[in-house]
């Protein structure tokens, strides 16, 4: 279930070329493309607008760093109509009364839809299974433990089996957490050139392995998260071959940047699972590519400066993704070449709907308005002050990107542009 | 110093810095030899602060005393008694000291990146005196002029570093420093401690003892005990650490010079013989830091000047 801020639809009409280089009018009546006529030309491209498999909102708990509001509103900058709240809150999401509150906090306060997905075990604490059944039936998105991987294959193994009964994906983060221990970047040359406690990509893909061969043999479907590693990708090829229905995700920084990137030392190149090597890299965005991987995901992670301000080390995983993730990729991955721009839109917004159940944004007569305009001529930097969302730990803070959002429409409303 | 301000890793440096600092240093010692209370005026009027999050005794009392015989004022702050104690954040603690406006930042922190985020906080010069695993730049100068004294030379060099380098932030600032000189480097010991990425065009990896039979200069780690406890292992147990990787007299040649960042554990990594023979440059070492360190800060502050010159007016 997607909630979002209460309010009326909008009526606009759209002018855009679509991927395909037809330029067209989209006209939106009360939130539903009623008519899509052709037009003479058109700069922007206009497209099914994004969705987010992996948004950390930060609520309850920590709303300093991010709240609904302020996240949905950086979605609705990055062309998100809608995303997916992860469960590692304070509280967790692991009852109905905690999950019923962010949905009143979101009906009031989002600004695109948010499905917010409940945890796996208690407390993420991998003991015990929530109740699934209840969180399902309000709503939960899917489940995860997300930030913690669930370390006993029989809890998982059970997790599976239930989870199947009431329809709703299992999305999981792949560590085995006694060869990731004390690791603060990828176990390699640069790891050990700096002296930084290494996290071997074995930690990821032997996980990626054990869940996929718990899935194969429960026959359950699997939602593995921000991949990152050559190792796990070869293991997604061949449950999916064997006929697993396992799909994955992967991030921007996991797509474009390798462990070269933490030599200066920078806390906003820290991330889980940790950036990988040029050959990684490569795993990735082939995967991406030939659809092994279906979705981008940003995992969005606020951090406050506070937390960020310190050595290497002591600070925190991860970065901000949402307001960047589309100019990013369009940078780095599809001006070089490396995948093609319908392949990119199709993997930011029909894959992840796909993959979670969603209503996939579609650009056709008689849907919901969900649509996003794209100039990928423009240039910008990214700045602290240009974001919406509340923290501004992100990789990118300085640089040049080409590709900008200029208007997304979410659930029939403007909501960016 | 080539391009950088500050002394964080031994990649700031080039071969040609590496050899002015070691030549600045030996033209200090010389002054130092005829004069022990000769104050070179390099740093008169200017603040070095000397900030530690780790113990240490040498790294510390060599610093403070290079910066007096600079002519410099001295402050130390030790983590333990500061406001730290009390949840001072570093970068807070920076500014505070910022504000006395020193010349000089000098800081450990068990942390990699702590010095990176020094440099970034303050306007001072900041020297890294060890980050966590990561680098300890002063003391691979120091081991550079002690070999160069004790042997006469550098380049063509065959150091066996023996020990626990995966945590060792001495090994790796030596390892680069050895290979900006052009000497050549084994790196020996228990697989798990001595990892595999560190190895290159001049540096090989063995975790037999007897590798290092042919090296000019064996340099001996301590074995962290901290972060051997039961469970971690690295290694079984410190006797098998001894018995298979301790440096022994037997295992060594008449003539070969041995090496030792201190603290020594005795017994465990490295024989009390060998460590008070003829051959040890354990206490050289010691003395060269303080000559070595008045160099860097020389080299880092004063602006062009060669130290011939500042040893002349001395």
């Amino acid at each position: 279930m997607l909630v979002c801020r209460n309010g009326s639809a909008d009526s606009l009409t759209l002018e855009g070329r679509l991927v395909g280089g037809r330029c067209v009018t989209v006209t939106v009546n009360e939130g539903v493309i009623t008519e899509i006529e052709p037009k003479g030309s058109s700069e922007a491209l206009l497209s099914p607008a994004f969705v987010d498999p992996h948004v950390h909102l930060r609520t309850p708990g920590r709303e300093d760093e991010e709240t609904v509001a302020s996240g949905t509103a950086a979605a609705a900058a990055g062309g998100y109509c809608a995303i997916l709240a992860m469960p590692n809150t304070d509280p967790v999401v692991d009852s109905a009364c905690v999950l019923r509150s962010l949905q009143e906090t979101a009906r009031r306060d989002a600004v695109v839809p948010v499905g917010f997905m409940a945890s796996i075990s208690k407390g993420l604490a991998g003991a015990e299974l929530t109740e699934m059944g209840e969180l399902g039936d309000a709503g939960a998105v899917a489940f995860t433990d997300d930030g913690r991987p669930i370390v006993s294959a029989a809890l998982l193994r059970r997790a599976l089996q239930y989870a199947g009964a009431g329809g709703r994906p299992l999305a999981l983060h792949c560590e085995e957490p006694t060869l990731s221990q004390a690791g603060h970047m990828h176990d390699g040359r640069l790891s050990a050139e700096l002296g930084i406690g290494g996290w071997p990509s074995i930690a990821e893909s032997v996980m990626v392995e054990r869940d996929l061969a718990l899935a194969a043999y429960e026959r359950q479907p699997l939602h593995l998260m921000h991949l990152s590693a050559r190792e796990s990708v070869g293991a997604l090829e061949r449950a999916q071959a064997a006929g697993v229905a396992a799909t994955a995700e992967v991030t921007p920084h996991h797509l474009v940047l390798t462990d070269e990137a933490v030599r200066a030392l920078d806390p906003n190149t820290k991330m889980n699972p940790p950036l990988g090597t040029a050959g990684d890299r490569e795993a990735l965005v082939a995967a991406l590519r030939n659809g092994t991987i279906t979705c981008v995901a940003t995992d969005h992670a606020p951090h406050s400066r506070e937390e960020k301000d310190v050595p290497f080390e002591a600070a925190p995983f991860g970065v901000t993704g949402l307001e960047t993730a589309f100019a990013v990729l369009h940078t780095h991955l599809v001006e070089p070449g490396l995948l093609r721009l319908e392949t990119l839109l199709e993997r930011m917004s029909a894959g992840p709907a796909q993959a979670f159940g969603l209503p996939e944004p579609r650009l056709e007569v008689g849907a919901r308005a969900n649509l996003v305009l794209l100039d990928l001529e423009a240039e910008w930097t990214v700045t602290e002050e240009g974001f919406r969302s509340r923290s501004a730990n992100s990789w990118l803070l300085g640089q040049r990107l080409r590709g900008r959002v200029l208007k997304t429409v979410a659930d029939g409303r403007i909501v960016h542009g | 110093m080539s391009d950088s301000r500050h002394l964080l890793t031994i990649a700031d440096l080039g071969r040609s810095d590496v050899e002015r600092i070691l030549e600045t240093a030996r033209a200090l010692d010389g002054v130092t030899d005829e004069n022990r209370a000769a104050r070179l005026p390099t740093l008169a009027g200017r603040l070095v602060i000397t900030l530690f999050y780790e113990s240490s005794t040498r790294t510390s009392s060599s610093f403070e005393l290079a910066a007096r015989r600079l002519s410099a004022e001295t402050m130390s702050i030790r983590s333990a008694g500061s406001s730290v104690d009390k949840g001072e954040s570093l970068k807070d603690t920076v500014l505070t000291l910022a504000a006395y406006e020193p010349a000089v930042i000098v800081v450990r922190h068990p942390q990699v990146g702590a010095a990176q985020l020094v440099a970034a906080h303050c306007r001072a010069t900041v020297v890294n005196a060890g980050d966590g695993s990561h680098q300890h730049p002063t003391q691979a100068l120091l081991d550079l002029y002690t070999m160069q004294t004790a042997l006469g030379r550098l380049e063509g060099l065959h150091v066996a570093i023996v020990g626990d380098t995966l945590h060792s932030r001495v090994a790796r600032s030596l390892l680069q420093a050895l290979a900006l000189v052009g000497a050549r480097v084994t790196l020996v010991g228990p697989p798990a401690l001595v990892p595999r990425g560190l190895d290159g065009p001049c540096c090989e990896r063995s975790t037999d003892i007897s590798a290092i039979e042919s090296a000019d200069v064996v340099y001996v780690l301590r074995m962290q005990r901290e972060r051997m406890l039961a469970g971690a292992n690295y290694v079984p147990s410190l006797r098998e650490y001894t018995a298979r990787w301790g440096v022994t007299p037997e295992r060594l040649r008449p003539g070969q010079k041995v090496m030792h960042p201190g603290p020594m554990n005795r017994g465990i990594e490295l024989d009390s013989r060998v460590a008070d023979s003829a051959d040890s440059l354990v206490v050289e070492q010691v003395r060269s830091g303080l000559v070595v360190r008045m160099a860097v800060l020389h080299d880092l502050l004063g602006q062009g000047v060669p130290a011939c010159e500042i040893a002349g007016v001395a």
